[in-house]
């Protein structure tokens, strides 16, 4: 029974841990190089 | 006297009748002398002639029940799911060609069913004539000339067209996807294979999952030597929990720009390499202009293939990208320092 206890108060501590570690996350990381351009030429390449 | 029959007045329909009946661009073989437009809902009839109110003299509406005889040079498909494969029966016995807008897995199968008759009666009938289908098959073409030898094929896109195309999207993500994987396809739940998918701007990353999408279908027999071919659509977490449902809100009058994203790998020379091409617009506005456009394209006789087909088979796809862009979607590419994101 012990061990039970203390497995299902370590399981919502480390869902409590995550739930606040998503809700406080930040904004996402900006690309760091490269990004979107027309297609143009005669091929479009 | 060209004459276009188009099959539902929805938010593709009505904007493929305005495309075809416009004059000028250098994508435009010539307008369309004659559109008649055809809808069970009056509402949606009245809603496609008051947008076409500059050419009214040239659109002819007709309303349930329609007259038997079809006397048109073309039909265009832009009717709801499952009625698409009825219409098209209905168009081959009339002997016309079809281009259809349809974007839903088993329809498309039901529909590619009817590729025999089609081939012999040597009618152009092209398949999945959208924003994906349609514009992702001529971008996945388009980059697979860059390459000797493709091996891989992943179609992602994002958004949704009108209510229609909503309800279609909703239904898919709690539907089997159909993944071409080696020489068989793997059958894998809808909403899973969770993959990060930048589109271009202003639609930027979405996290993508597997969905009842036809591209696979279509790419693979457009390129039936590539090893693997997937497909995905963006989905929120609230979208994936609601997908075995029925909607719980009813689907808007017309979605907000969406995007779709082509990522083609295999070998150039000695090398691997991945090209990435995309293109961002409203999903109806898009899918209307590569509808229209192929309809232009059949009706010019400037396919490739007498018999059904996608536009990954059916078009040059340049000349095609070309004339989209005309139309204002413009085909973008991803350049990355081989960052594949």
């Amino acid at each position: 029974m012990w061990m039970i206890r203390r497995a299902l108060a370590a399981l919502s501590v480390a869902a409590a841990a995550s739930a606040a570690l998503r809700a406080a996350g930040g904004a996402s990381l900006p690309r760091q190089s490269g990004g979107w351009r027309p297609l143009t030429g005669p091929d479009l390449t | 006297m060209s004459r276009v029959a188009i099959l539902g007045t929805g938010a593709v329909g009505a904007r493929v009748a305005r495309h075809l009946l416009a004059v000028g661009g250098r994508s435009s073989f010539g307008a369309v002398d004659r559109v008649v437009l055809r809808d069970t809902d009056p509402e949606r009839l009245l809603g496609a002639r008051a947008v076409l109110e500059s050419a009214a003299d040239r659109v002819e509406v007709q309303h349930a029940p329609f007259p038997g005889d079809l006397d048109v040079d073309l039909v265009v498909v832009a009717s709801p799911r499952g009625t698409q494969a009825p219409a098209l029966e209905a168009a081959l016995e009339a002997g016309r060609p079809v281009v259809l807008c349809g974007d839903g897995l088993a329809e498309t199968v039901a529909i590619v069913r009817l590729a025999g008759e089609a081939a012999a009666a040597r009618l152009p009938v092209v398949l999945g004539a959208g924003f994906a289908p349609g514009l992702s098959c001529v971008l996945a073409a388009h980059a697979g000339s860059w390459f000797d030898e493709v091996e891989e094929i992943h179609v992602a896109k994002a958004g949704a067209g009108g209510p229609a195309c909503a309800v279609v999207h909703h239904r898919a993500l709690s539907r089997l996807s159909y993944d071409w994987r080696g020489d068989q396809w793997v059958r894998r739940p809808g909403g899973s294979g969770r993959e990060l998918c930048w589109f271009p701007e202003p639609v930027g990353p979405h996290d993508c999952f597997r969905a009842a999408l036809p591209d696979p279908v279509l790419l693979h027999h457009a390129f039936p030597g590539v090893e693997r071919i997937t497909a995905r659509m963006a989905a929120t977490r609230r979208d994936r929990l609601t997908a075995p449902l029925p909607m719980l809100s009813p689907p808007p009058v017309e979605g907000g720009v969406g995007a779709v994203r082509v990522e083609v790998r295999g070998r150039r020379g000695d090398a691997q390499d991945v090209r990435v091409l995309g293109a961002a617009a409203r999903p109806a506005v898009a899918a209307a202009a590569v509808a229209a456009t192929a309809a232009e394209w059949v009706m010019a006789d400037r396919v490739r293939v007498h018999g059904m087909a996608s536009l990954a088979e059916m078009v040059e796809p340049v000349a095609f990208l070309e004339n989209m862009a005309d139309r204002g979607v413009v085909a973008e590419v991803f350049e990355g320092e081989h960052a594949v994101v």
